[in-house]
């Protein structure tokens, strides 16, 4: 009844094809999983965007549109839903800054309440950052607030040295960081803490060898990257073990001509977009993850990526950021 | 940053946003219009739901009706997130009015239930464990113990659902204000890793948590000097049982590196050394039966560098010890490819040390000096 495709090992990028892939997510209005993930629509939007960019077409989606979207999705209290309607939540307000820094357009909103959200999320005992008004507290939250406001250059509106202090409660036994002080060390939240400290001038913190060592034990024999022992590769963790790595230094410590092949695998060449694996389904998140890593391995036909930022680095450039 | 969201479908559905772990497949043109059509009716009726439960929360009406577009959503999309923060909103609203004790523990004891429901098809959502702690930490008597026995259940499940070992930890945590007797709560939490260890050496995220509650039982002045010394040889013994039976496990051997560490145990520094030649011994016996285990090399460069870094070595010894570890860097080089590039690093900086050890004095303190880190 269904046909599978054939195995294959595409060795180029099809970015014709992944830019084609991305203009038409918002047509799939007759998939139920297309409604199911409405509360991911403002995500899906940077995720998209930023690989447009890095392929050179940013312009594929009309930026005015984007624009009208992220702005329809602000609250009074200045935070971001993930669409139109939906709580503000920080995930979503760094979403929203980082589609409008791409889109140069942050003059479209109230940063100053921007600003005002976001130092609100921070417990000022802890220093710790909760997501939202219900309280959930992330290390993650931390790379969150400490990004936004960094973009918005508006750090000053937190204590940084606090911030700091909680983030370090996270470090474990092997180098690593966990999203709240006890958890086990996990790849995404590296990538998290590793970023937050990067931004505030702190990456002295960090024990770069013993990090850099658990980092790039991640790549496994097939050449992908899992995000943390005994996992299963994701084309997703390229982006957070290998932007980690980078921020360290220690890019080299992986070999990058396997972790390459693995990432253009796991495109789809006939409709394009990129997968978490080879031979699974593709979506525009780790679309997003396998140009990123792509970029940072210096894949040729790609802007460069900010480590730090997961920006285009001429966007980052182009609103005076040096990290 | 999002959460990485596992979306577990039983059917086959295209994907738009984050998947993990779908295998591709290429449907017929007939395949695709028959889902579609299959799936135009599921659209309009959660459509309509989410609409309806929308139209609800601009209106503020936090009511049973509502309560019940939650439950229907939620048992669908637990990511939904707007929408649990609907359903908290909704329950205050309900425990506010007229509500007495019982009837509140009721209705969270309900609510428990029905998460524990929700949580069976979607293991690893942020959202469906932050609102079970919000709704223990509202009603009026959590049961502790029987969360730490679902917690138990959950990682019997799946050992290494991080999920699981912070909501255990958050247990813990709420148990030991209760229990003032925070040491014996650290002592079964770390008797449960070692449980979790015997049943599988690999399982990194209990060695991850023994790593936290290690510190605590050492500090316990009740042990004395001879009940810190047995708990240490235990944990060596405990480490070597393990990567003896599978050096190429990584869980063990970070372990390792990290008791080896300096500011773990409270050793002298003639015992820290003392330490170290054993089990640089222990592991070069391995290392015999097993010449391949990239572990096994690996740990003697942590250890010899270790040894080199707080002994008092002449100009000989240390030497000796910067021979070897280059002579295993090469070794690494060759059976680790991937990673070769990360040995020679170590090697170049190995080379460079003992190059610019001539330069300066060469007494004990000089050659600390040089070595300023321990890679």
């Amino acid at each position: 009844m269904t046909s599978t495709e054939k195995t294959e090992k595409p060795d180029e990028l099809f970015i014709d094809l992944h830019v084609k892939y991305i203009q038409t997510l918002d047509t799939k209005k007759d998939d139920l999983e297309y409604w199911l993930t409405e509360h991911l629509r403002l995500s899906g939007v940077y995720w998209g965007l930023t690989a447009l960019d890095l392929m050179n077409n940013v312009d594929a989606l009309n930026k005015e549109d984007v624009v009208k979207y992220v702005v329809s999705c602000q609250h009074d209290n200045g935070g971001f839903g993930g669409h139109v309607g939906h709580d503000p939540h920080l995930l979503y307000t760094l979403y929203a800054v980082q589609i409008l820094v791409i889109e140069d357009s942050l003059d479209a909103v109230n940063v100053e309440k921007i600003v005002e959200y976001v130092a609100s999320r921070q417990d000022r005992q802890t220093g710790a950052f909760t997501g939202d008004e219900w309280g959930e507290i992330d290390t993650r939250f931390s790379y969150t607030a400490i990004s936004c406001l960094s973009l918005l250059k508006r750090l000053d509106a937190i204590d940084v040295k606090k911030a700091i202090e909680y983030i370090m409660l996270c470090k474990n036994f092997d180098g690593g960081f966990g999203n709240t002080p006890g958890a086990e060390s996990h790849a995404g939240q590296i990538f998290c803490c590793v970023g937050a400290l990067a931004i505030v001038n702190s990456l002295h913190l960090v024990d770069a060898d013993l990090l850099g060592w658990w980092l790039c034990e991640r790549q496994l024999k097939n050449g992908g990257l899992n995000g943390r022992p005994e996992k299963l590769e994701d084309v997703c963790y390229s982006w957070w073990v290998l932007s980690a790595l980078s921020i360290l230094g220690r890019l080299h410590w992986i070999n990058k001509e396997k972790l390459i092949e693995f990432i253009l695998a796991a495109q789809d060449s006939e409709s394009g977009g990129i997968a978490d694996r080879p031979g699974d389904m593709v979506d525009v998140f780790h679309t997003l993850f396998g140009i990123t890593g792509l970029s940072l391995l210096g894949y040729p036909g790609l802007k460069p990526v900010d480590p730090v930022y997961c920006l285009p680095k001429y966007v980052v450039q182009r609103i005076g950021l040096v990290v | 940053m999002t959460n990485i969201i596992k979306i577990i479908f039983s059917r086959k559905i295209t994907a738009i946003t984050v998947m993990h772990g779908r295998k591709r497949v290429k449907p017929t043109a007939e395949v695709e219009k028959l889902r579609k059509e299959k799936e135009a009716s599921k659209i309009k009726e959660y459509n309509g739901i989410v609409a309806a439960c929308f139209e609800k929360k601009s209106k503020c009406e936090f009511d049973k009706e509502a309560f019940i577009l939650t439950t229907k959503i939620l048992s669908q999309n637990p990511d939904f997130y707007t929408i649990w923060n609907l359903r908290r909103s909704i329950l205050l609203n309900e425990i506010s009015e007229d509500c007495s004790e019982e009837e509140k523990q009721q209705k969270f004891s309900s609510e428990l239930l029905f998460l524990q429901e929700v949580f069976r098809h979607n293991p690893k959502s942020y959202w469906i464990f932050n609102h079970r702690r919000w709704c223990l930490d509202t009603m009026p008597n959590p049961d502790w113990k029987s969360e730490l026995d679902l917690v138990g259940k959950m990682l019997d499940m799946d050992a290494r659902n991080f999920h699981g070992w912070d909501y255990r930890r958050y247990v813990i945590t709420r148990l030991s204000c209760i229990d003032s007797n925070a040491l014996n709560l650290c002592k079964t939490e770390f008797d449960f890793t070692t449980t979790k260890i015997n049943q599988n050496f690999s399982n990194y995220s209990a060695w991850h948590q023994r790593s936290k509650l290690l510190p605590n039982l050492l500090e316990d002045e009740q042990l004395g000097d001879q009940g810190k010394k047995n708990l240490i040889d235990q944990e060596f013994e405990l480490v070597k049982s393990a990567f003896y039976t599978d050096p190429d496990d990584q869980s063990a051997w970070l372990y390792h590196w990290w008791l080896i560490g300096r500011d773990i145990l409270p050793l002298t520094k003639q015992e820290r050394i003392n330490l170290l030649k054993r089990e640089i011994a222990t592991v070069k016996e391995l290392q015999e039966i097993e010449p391949e285990s990239k572990w096994c090399l690996q740990t003697l460069l942590v250890l010899l560098r270790e040894l080199k870094y707080i002994s008092e070595l002449n100009t000989k010894e240390a030497m000796n010890i910067d021979e070897e570890v280059i002579t295993i860097c090469d070794q690494l080089m060759n059976i680790d490819k991937m990673r070769a590039k990360r040995f020679e690093d170590l090697r170049s900086k190995v080379i460079f040390e003992k190059t610019t050890n001539n330069l300066v004095q060469t007494s004990p303190n000089a050659q600390q000096e040089i070595i300023k880190d321990k890679g």
